[in-house]
This record gives C-alpha cells, structure tokens and sequence, in this order.
C-alpha cells in the first residue's frame, strides 16, 4: 500500500493513515476479509514510526474497521457502503477551518453551493 | 506500555549561579522515539550527559527501573562532540568498537557502513563532518542495546544521509527498541518521533505526543484590544506577531469565547508553528 503523509496538513499523521486505509477500502484495493498490510510493513512504506500506525490500527479496530486476529493480523471488516459515512465524518473536520472563514467574511452559502457543484463538475 | 526512561526533577548547576536544568521531569515510553527539541543552548545535551551519569545532578533517573549507570550494557550513546581517533581507519575504529563493547554487533555495522558508503580503508581525519556523524552514529547503532540516546544524530550531515540516517532509528523502533534523542531539525523530529520535549533555558515547555499538538491547540490571531475577551482562558503562550498579537490555547478553551469574529486567524500548528509559539511566548513578553 502507498501513501504520503503530509505533515503540513492539519490531520495528524495517524489520521492520515486512517483515511488512507478507508481510501484504499472505498477504491477496491483493500476489500472486505482482506488482511491489511501489518504495521511494521505499513510502517516501512509509509514511511513514518510504527506507533503512528499502530495508533491509526487501533483507532480503526474501534470504529469496527479492523479486527485484530490472533496471529493473523488485522482483518477488514467493513465493506464500501458502511466506510463513505466514516469517510465523509472525517472530512467535516477538515471543512470547519476554512467553512468559518468563508462564513464570517460574509460569503453566503449558495456561493459556496455554487462553487462546490462547479468543481463537482470539473473533477 | 513500560516506561524505557525515566527522569524526575532533574536540576543540574555547573558553577554556583548557573542553573542549566531547573527541574526536569519527562518519561520515555518503552518502543517510541522521543525527541528533545530546542533552542542552542536549552540544556538538552547536558540532560543526555546526566542520563549518562558523566556529570553530577541532583533528581532521580530511571533507565527500566534501574540506575542507568547499573545497565550500561542496555544503553548505547553517542555524544554531541562524535570524538573519534582522528589517525585511526575506518575499519580499525570498528574493530576496536568490537573488542571493548560485547554488545557491538559487527555485521551490522558493515551493513551500514555500506548503506552510506563510508570508505573502510580511510583515515578518520580525511572523513567530512557529516561522515563522522555516521561513522559515530554507527558505531551506537550496532550496539545491541535496548535504549539508545543520541545528541544531534545528524549534525552536519546532507539531506539524502540524513533521511536515511532517521530510517536507521525507525528500524530500530520497529525492532521494539527505544530512543531518546536531541535536535533542532524540527521537520526530522515530526517525521520520526512518537513525543517530545520542548525544552527551553533548563525548563520543559511541553512533553507529550507529536500526533496529539495538531488535534488539541490552535493558533489564534487577534488585535490587542480584544485581549480582554481572554480574560478566562487559560493562554499557554502569548506573543507579538506583526502587530497582532498570537495566543496558543487549548481547542476546548475557545469554545468559550462568544464572539468569535474577533479571531482575525486560526491555524492549527504544525510541530514548527508549536515550537516557535512556545519560545516565542517565553522571549517575546508583551
């Protein structure tokens, strides 16, 4: 599995990991009763400290992502559907930033419907 | 978890009026990297030497429960000043590493020695700077040790060393190890270490995980006159930044304000912006 952590991003590295892993979930890569990719390996390609992986393992073991098995490792659970609302969850936060900014300098919220349908669009 | 280090209360003075640490508590959890981050100047290489028992200190230091100096073998170390035998080769300085440590674990070392390319046949004194700091960085990191605590484990090294040089202390981590180190390179820090202490004119700032700055302080921006509407909140630092003034809070603390169109900017501070915001709230006083 491939991923960058970003560390001027606001997510913590840890959460980044998270998306990640629910990236690769709602893209096919990882798909239900597959094991991920166990934290040492995960760690060496990410790139960052094997406690930071372990952190974003359990936090998706408690949201029922994951479950650990015993000798095997962590087992996804959870399919396509059920991983959008967590993902989408996850994006809020990062919206709130720049929402209030948008909100207390005036901008109105069909401007920034509009925007968003636009670049909908584009993408 | 275990605790892999243990210091509390640290004070340490070298001549009667000079206080270089006034005070240090901080725990290194067993299986993490922790980093010792500041200013030149703040302690941080004094506070290794006291772990290491090579000066006098007052407080209480802990290295898995036991005095460091009892379990020296679990304890590898790499100074500040990486003094090496100047006249000495290569090969000849690991070979004597060898022979004075049982713990040094040779074929490791050649494994390194080859990762960075270090020329075996060479006479120390003809190695730049950056080469020394690997060569001494190698030497500690092929000791079997369970702690290993080094003092500017990149100093004067370039760019593509230095990334590997953190990868080298991540595989360690990886293995269950535990390390303690000092820098000033803050990116390298939030890439490789699990927590960290701020440390600043012989005090800790801040200790605590890297991952948990980013989700529980922002930076606010406001005009002076709005100060006042910070009268309850607990600020951890105030300074000026470019006219405005800069306050560092805790994210539950701004719930409480009630207008919150005061606020010019908020960011969420990156290991930088956290560190410059403590130091800055210490030298910078309104």
């Amino acid at each position: 599995m491939w991923m960058k952590i970003n560390l001027r991003s606001s997510l913590p590295a840890y959460q980044q990991i998270i998306m990640g892993i629910k990236e690769a979930i709602l893209k096919g890569s990882l798909t239900e009763d597959d094991t991920a990719p166990s934290i040492r390996e995960l760690a060496q390609s990410v790139n960052v400290n094997p406690n930071t992986v372990a952190r974003a393992y359990r936090e998706l073991e408690s949201e029922g992502v994951f479950v650990a098995r015993q000798g095997v490792g962590y087992i996804v659970v959870k399919g396509k559907n059920e991983i959008i609302k967590t993902f989408i969850l996850q994006l809020e936060t990062q919206l709130v930033e720049p929402l209030t900014k948008l909100k207390y300098s005036g901008v109105g919220l069909e401007s920034i419907d509009e925007m968003l349908r636009e670049l909908w669009e584009k993408i | 978890m275990n605790t892999a280090l243990e210091i509390k209360n640290l004070k340490k003075n070298y001549r009667k009026n000079i206080d270089v640490l006034k005070g240090i508590s901080l725990s290194v959890q067993e299986g993490t990297t922790h980093a010792l981050l500041g200013p030149n100047g703040a302690g941080k290489t004094t506070l290794l030497k006291c772990v290491m028992d090579f000066v006098r200190y007052s407080g209480d230091i802990r290295a898995f429960s036991k005095k460091p100096g009892d379990i020296k073998e679990r304890i590898a170390y790499v100074s500040e000043e990486k003094a090496l035998y100047r006249n000495m080769s290569v090969i000849k300085f690991l070979k004597i590493c060898e022979r004075i440590s049982p713990a040094f674990n040779m074929g490791r070392a050649a494994e390194y020695i080859s990762n960075f390319s270090i020329p075996v046949n060479k006479k120390i004194s003809t190695l730049s700077t950056g080469q020394c700091t690997t060569l001494s960085m190698i030497s500690g990191l092929s000791q079997d040790a369970d702690l290993f605590l080094f003092d500017e484990p990149t100093h004067g090294m370039d760019p593509v060393s230095r990334v590997m040089m953190m990868d080298k202390i991540r595989e360690r981590i990886i293995d269950g190890k535990t390390v303690f180190y000092t820098s000033h390179i803050i990116p390298e820090v939030e890439q490789t270490a699990d927590s960290v202490s701020i440390i600043h004119g012989g005090q800790i700032l801040f200790s605590g995980l890297i991952d948990d700055i980013k989700e529980k302080y922002s930076i606010v921006y406001i005009n002076s006159e709005c100060l006042k509407e910070f009268d309850r909140i607990p600020l951890i630092s105030k300074y000026n930044e470019r006219g405005a003034i800069a306050l560092l809070v805790e994210n539950v603390e701004l719930y409480k304000i009630a207008d919150q169109s005061i606020v010019i900017q908020k960011i969420t501070p990156s290991l930088e912006d956290f560190f410059m915001a403590l130091i800055r709230g210490m030298t910078n006083v309104l």
